[in-house]
């Protein structure tokens, strides 16, 4: 018994031991070995469909056109065109999409798409020039095609006909950027100048430069007294040089009251430009949903 | 443990010796102190502006809370428009330098903490305004 735990200690303890342990643990990970290909077009399919619903538009188009490389899938040509879409790669966007108009399901979707790249492209006149009466999105593209309006610089058209299309949700936007573009809240340059010349500070004030023009008020003033109470002491040159500051603050307020005037209305319009596209780009540009992309 | 608190006592001269601290402020505006020598008013701007550099400004430190600073900016708004019109927008800009109640909530700013106030936007020049909101950070 002795004898027969000595030798077993022996054999548990010898390098012949360890050796065999060591080359049964590395030959046996090939017996459970996963004898399926990772890289077979269907595993690119599905790992193509994850990329593409975690948004790594990229990877999963890389992953899509290894699968179409053995197979023809439209469903894949046109996620691949919106992939690139959302990428900002409009020009192959485009040329996945008018690949499958004309030959494939997707041919309303597809033309859809086509014009929304219009839209991010900002050729707003190539947008509105296309008509799909027959189109299943017929509502959705008139939507679109009207709010590009609303981007464009082009004069706004009636009302009534911008209006019509939208739901009372929309609405409520669209009706608030139309007006404001129609009769934006701008300050006059003139009128900012010709207030600061009778007022020193009165145009920066009224072009929303409050500090500012409570500041010019105080400096011209300020100068304008001194030079004042320098020439009824008769200190000319001091007085003249009162005068100087006095009329460069007086001037040169004139101008700033113009050009804030002008940096306000810069603000109007960059803000409302801002707020109409955040607001389409909350609605995804009107884009209906598509069932085999979400 | 009684012998070993005083390797990690702190002992006067280290208490109370004086910080090597710079409290120097490093201008973020380069200056060129070049004469421009292509004209006359460009020669005479330049004269000016390296008098003012020597005299007042390297002395002075930068103090001014704009970037550009307000010396910069009166040489860029000469050669970007006039003599004439360059001097109305260096008064505008001082008066805006001179106001007590500027502020982050109204000024955008750059990460080093200088307000953002270019020259191109005083031009009165039509679509040159990249209005940035209010209270944003700039990229340096």
């Amino acid at each position: 018994m002795i004898n027969n735990f000595v030798q077993c200690r022996i054999f548990f303890n010898s390098k012949f031991f360890f050796y065999h342990l060591l080359i049964l643990l590395l030959f046996q990970n090939f017996g459970f070995a996963q004898s399926t290909n990772l890289f077979s077009p269907n595993n690119r399919f599905k790992f193509g469909n994850y990329l593409f619903q975690e948004r790594d538009y990229l990877r999963a188009i890389d992953e899509y056109k290894s699968y179409l490389s053995t197979n023809k899938n439209d469903t894949l040509n046109f996620k691949i065109g919106f992939a690139y879409s959302r990428m900002g790669n409009y020009s192959e966007s485009e040329r996945y999409f008018k690949k499958l108009i004309g030959k494939s399901i997707f041919i309303d979707e597809s033309k859809f798409e086509l014009l929304k790249i219009n839209y991010l492209r900002e050729n707003f006149s190539d947008l509105r020039s296309k008509s799909f009466p027959s189109n299943k999105f017929r509502t959705e593209t008139l939507k679109l095609q009207h709010y590009s309006y609303l981007s464009d610089e082009i004069e706004l058209p009636d009302s009534n006909l911008l209006f019509s299309i939208y739901n009372d949700d929309e609405l409520i936007f669209v009706r608030d950027f139309y007006n404001r573009k129609l009769n934006p809240e701008y300050k006059s340059k003139t009128f900012a100048a010709i207030l600061s010349a009778f007022i020193p500070g009165a145009g920066k004030i009224y072009a929303g430069e409050t500090g500012d023009g409570i500041t010019a008020l105080i400096l011209t003033g300020l100068f304008s007294f001194l030079a004042y109470d320098n020439f009824q002491a008769d200190h000319k040159i001091r007085a003249w040089i009162f005068t100087g500051l006095s009329a460069f603050f007086y001037a040169g307020n004139i101008y700033g009251s113009a050009a804030a005037a002008q940096i306000y209305n810069a603000g109007i319009k960059l803000n409302l430009e801002n707020e109409i596209q955040v607001f389409i780009n909350q609605k995804k540009y009107f884009t209906p949903r598509y069932d085999f992309i979400d | 443990m009684i012998l070993s608190t005083h390797l990690f006592a702190q002992v006067d001269w280290e208490k109370w010796e004086a910080a090597d601290i710079s409290y120097e402020l490093k201008s973020i505006d380069k200056k060129n102190y070049e004469f421009d020598t292509g004209s006359l008013s460009g020669l005479l701007m330049s004269s000016m502006k390296n008098i003012y550099y020597f005299t007042i400004s390297d002395l002075d430190g930068d103090n001014c809370p704009f970037h550009p600073s307000c010396s910069n900016f009166y040489v860029s708004a000469v050669k970007q428009t006039n003599i004439f019109k360059g001097t109305l927008m260096f008064a505008d800009r001082f008066t805006r330098d001179s106001n007590l109640f500027k502020s982050r909530n109204h000024y955008k700013f750059y990460s080093h903490g200088k307000f953002h106030d270019p020259v191109e936007i005083y031009t009165l020049k039509e679509n040159v305004i990249n209005h940035i909101p209010q209270k944003s950070v700039v990229d340096d």
